[in-house]
């Protein structure tokens, strides 16, 4: 093939080009060689010889700078006037070229912004120093995802380990109410360890950071550190902020410094605004024991590598440490199945450059298979214009005939058609890369699922990269075989021609219908799943569900009296117009929260090896009616069940099959409680795991002061419609209680399928677009 | 001997075409061809053949590979292309369109 050889020769002359350069030498050297042979044969002397070859031959030097410029083709020069004949062109046929361009950019625009949010997510690093040295210790329990850590084994692994500067811990950003004069108003906020600022080597613009000092004593250290952008907006960047004091849950906080502008934490997805010390978790949090029990595992852990060591050194050494750790911690249990299920937890070592894994990990899935479906729908595309050009090329016969009538080369007409694609894919990327950035804002609300996601998407060379690179594919793609065939113009062959070209654009025709069919089964496939997943009856009804929690400024009631009041808080929530029912428990289905334990039914012995352990609720007088799930057997619990009364226990199916078989649990007990009712299967965790034995205790009976989620249901419409009654009634009680974490059960069943929600979505889109 | 009159510019492409048609043949056996089958009327500057021939290349009309010759060494053989054999035929109909032309001119005149 001629083009074929073209190509290679002008690559072997571009990048070979001291080869070509040798060839050349050898070649006129072989002549100047014979020549001077003739001349001896013909009697004359060596010199003489070679005097007479080289005045034959001419110049050697001209003839060698001669050749060399044969080679070199007049590239620019005939590269613009292919470029203005393409535009010239182009203008003749506006709608063909507007409708490529947007086809064009559609699809590019779709890969560069998958691509952005990847970047975002996955590739781009942290804003501090060195972040390659940045290592995320990560403990995994048998048979369960990575896990947070306790700060007691924060604090060994930082005494014990020699394989880091430093570690730092830190407690996941999350939306609390703060107080900074004036109303309460909701800020992200998180905690660090005083350690964390001078791991990161991020200092600050005003003020101080955090130091080891502020961690040496639990409940002494009441400051805080602001972000640069809650600095600039709440605070006009005034320099008097330091000094200035921020109130939560009842305690003052003094902001002592600001973080740089750019620097927002090592959470992905996280712009916390108000940062404290770990070691005010039970002011910040209401929390107890955070600091002391090494069962209470709420900690992210960083480390920077010393420089001269290495992952796997520092993986040695830390798992040693956490062997030693680990012997401890069962010495100190006495259940001999709780011994084995700490002695098998390992520990993970992970380069975290980018941050904490957790949202790289959440993310990457719907994200690689998005990229995935975008890129097919590019070739789609590609294809699609392809035989768009292909078909152009018939009625371009003529011109193709003319021009090399007059003496084009046929690589000249192919280079032309090239430059045609090109410009057309090269204007599809630039407009492409402006729609990547309003496609990314909307990909960003969308994985927000309505909440905050803070995921700077910067246009920045590896995107811009990314989009040249793939517009240039898609240039290829598309200008290939139109080039190819449509110069392929020949009078005496031009039935066969015509045959030839339906084959391909059949060819064409059938890639596109097979990628149709691909991005249409997998869109089906999507929607399919979260449609199963949608309709799969759950043992709950989260439509029509608010959900949130009560903080209160003074400190937090404990006892019977919090008991009283969380009565009190529901008798007149009930009281709202349009609420139907309400309720309170501690643990909301899906709402990823958790407890579990052993369980221990009266006459009932559990064999060697069985798994005795269930899922545990507290939930309040109602519950089961607000959240729809079915009574089947007994009673809900009421309002005359106190901690003055006898215990009692709601259990669920599977768990009176687990433990009672086809006979009624009703009177039984279980944990020291009497059971009171049998209520229907309901997911726990997640809807995608089977159901769990469960068993729910009485909130009206415990009086372990637990953050309690109080649930509203509404007759019709939306529940957040009555949210602003809510908080009326609220501070109605109390004024210095406040509404926080206000969400709704649908809110959380959404979220719990946000995977397969983007997926399907963006499949549908994508996976139609082809048919449109 | 009569000085050897200078190639018509444009015809050494010709020549190149017509000799390398039969059998690919490197720069000195062309050069040795086309002063052999002229008869020696027409001597191609020895030097200015390749210049031509590294432009028929890079034109695609013909190919070049290195080769054990009879030089006792290998040398690089020109051959012609598929495309080459086309542009051979459009120059011959063209060359031969021009000397009929100058064939008729001169006679009429």
């Amino acid at each position: 093939m001629r083009l074929g050889r073209i190509l290679l020769h002008r690559f072997y002359s571009l990048l070979r080009r001291s080869r070509a350069e040798a060839d050349l030498e050898r070649e006129i050297e072989i002549h100047l060689e014979q020549l001077t042979r003739e001349y001896r044969e013909s009697g004359l002397s060596e010199t003489e010889a070679r005097l007479r070859a080289r005045r034959e031959f001419g110049p050697v030097e001209a003839t060698k700078e001669d050749c060399r410029d044969r080679r070199r083709v007049r590239v620019l020069d005939e590269m613009f006037r292919d470029v203005t004949y393409a535009i010239r062109l182009f203008r003749k046929s506006p709608i063909f070229a507007a409708s490529a361009v947007l086809i064009l950019a559609l699809s590019i625009g779709a890969n560069t912004a998958l691509f952005s949010l990847m970047n975002a997510v996955m590739l781009r690093t942290l804003p501090v120093r060195a972040p390659e040295q940045l290592v995320e210790l990560v403990r995994l329990p048998a048979g369960q995802e990575r896990a947070r850590s306790s700060f007691p084994w924060y604090n060994f692994l930082r005494q014990q380990s020699h394989s880091f500067t430093g570690i730092s811990a830190q407690f996941e950003p999350s939306q609390q109410a703060i107080d900074v004069g004036g109303a309460p108003e909701l800020v992200e906020t998180q905690m660090v360890s005083g350690s964390y600022y001078e791991i990161l080597g991020v200092k600050t613009v005003l003020g101080r950071t955090f130091t080891p000092a502020d961690d040496s004593k639990a409940g002494t250290s009441p400051f805080a550190v602001i972000s640069y952008h809650y600095w600039q907006h709440r605070f006009a960047l005034s320099p008097t902020v330091i000094g200035r004091t921020v109130k939560l849950n009842g305690t003052v906080f003094a902001i002592v410094g600001v973080t740089p502008p750019g620097f927002s934490g090592t959470a992905p997805g996280h712009d916390p605004d108000v940062t404290f010390p770990l070691s005010m978790c039970a002011q910040v949090r209401k929390v107890r024991d955070w600091l002391t029990d090494s069962g209470i595992n709420w900690l992210d852990v960083i480390g920077r590598l010393k420089p001269d060591v290495s992952l796997a050194q520092a993986q040695a050494e830390t798992r040693v440490l956490f062997e030693e750790w680990k012997r401890g911690q069962a010495a100190q249990q006495k259940d001999p199945r709780d011994q084995k299920l700490t002695l098998a937890e390992m520990l993970l070592l992970e380069p975290a450059p980018t941050g904490l894994n957790a949202l790289r990990l959440r993310f990457a899935q719907p994200l690689v298979i998005g990229i995935c479906m975008v890129g097919l729908l590019l070739l789609l595309a590609c294809v699609n214009l392809s035989s768009l050009l292909l078909g152009r090329t018939f009625s371009r016969a003529r011109e193709v005939s003319i021009r090399m009538a007059v003496g084009a080369g046929r690589h000249r007409l192919i280079r032309q058609f090239l430059i045609e694609s090109s410009l057309l894919t090269l204007a599809g990327g630039a407009f492409g890369l402006w729609l990547a950035q309003v496609l990314c804002h909307s990909l960003v609300v969308l994985l927000a699922n309505g909440g905050e996601l803070f995921l700077p998407v910067p246009a920045d060379e590896r995107v811009l990269g990314f989009t040249a690179f793939v517009s240039m594919a898609a240039s290829l793609v598309t200008g290939l075989a139109p080039a190819l065939y449509g110069t392929r113009v020949d009078i005496h062959e031009g039935l066969a021609r015509q045959e030839k070209q339906m084959t391909v654009a059949n060819a064409l025709l059938t890639v596109q219908v097979a990628l149709s069919l691909v991005l249409l089964i997998g869109a089906t496939l999507f929607v399919r799943t979260v449609v199963n997943l949608k309709t799969l009856h759950a043992g709950f009804d989260p439509t029509g569900v608010l959900l949130f929690q009560i903080h209160s400024d003074q400190q937090t009631l404990q006892g019977k009296r919090r008991l009283v009041l969380q009565r009190t808080i529901v008798e007149h929530l009930r009281t709202i117009p349009g609420v139907t029912s309400a309720s309170e428990g501690l643990v909301v289905s899906l709402s990823g929260n958790r407890v579990d334990g052993d369980v221990d039914v009266e006459g009932y012995e559990v064999k060697p090896g069985e798994n005795n352990r269930a899922y545990f609720n507290l939930v309040g007088p109602s519950f089961f009616h607000t959240v729809r799930t079915e009574l089947l057997l007994g009673r809900e619990f009421q309002e005359w069940d106190t901690p003055a009364s006898p215990p009692v226990a709601v259990v669920n199916q599977a768990f009176a099959r687990h433990y009672f078989g086809s006979k009624s649990p009703i009177g039984r007990r279980v944990n020291g409680a009497t059971i009171i009712g049998l209520v229907e299967n309901a997911k726990y965790l997640d809807l995608r795991q089977a159901f769990p034995e469960t068993v729910y205790f009485a909130a009206s009976q415990d009086t372990t002061p637990e953050p309690i989620t109080y649930l509203v249901r509404v007759g019709t419409g939306e529940p957040q419609a009555v949210l602003e009654s809510v908080r009326r009634i609220v501070r109605t009680i109390n004024p210095q209680w406040h509404v926080v974490e206000a969400t709704s059960m649908a809110h959380l069943f959404d979220a719990s399928i946000l995977k397969e929600r983007i997926l399907a979505l963006l499949s549908s889109c994508f996976g139609s677009t082809p048919c449109c | 001997m009569p000085k050897p009159s200078d190639l018509l510019q444009g015809t050494l492409d010709l020549l190149i075409l017509k000799i390398i048609a039969r059998e690919p043949l490197h720069g000195w056996g062309i050069a040795k061809r086309i002063q052999l089958l002229s008869g020696d009327v027409l001597a191609v500057g020895q030097g200015s053949l390749y210049p031509a021939l590294h432009r028929l290349e890079q034109q695609g009309w013909i190919a070049a590979e290195w080769k054990d010759s009879d030089l006792g060494r290998s040398a690089k053989f020109y051959a012609l292309t598929r495309e080459g054999k086309k542009q051979l035929e459009r120059e011959l109909q063209s060359w031969n369109r021009l000397s009929s032309a100058v064939q008729l001119l001169l006679e009429s005149a």
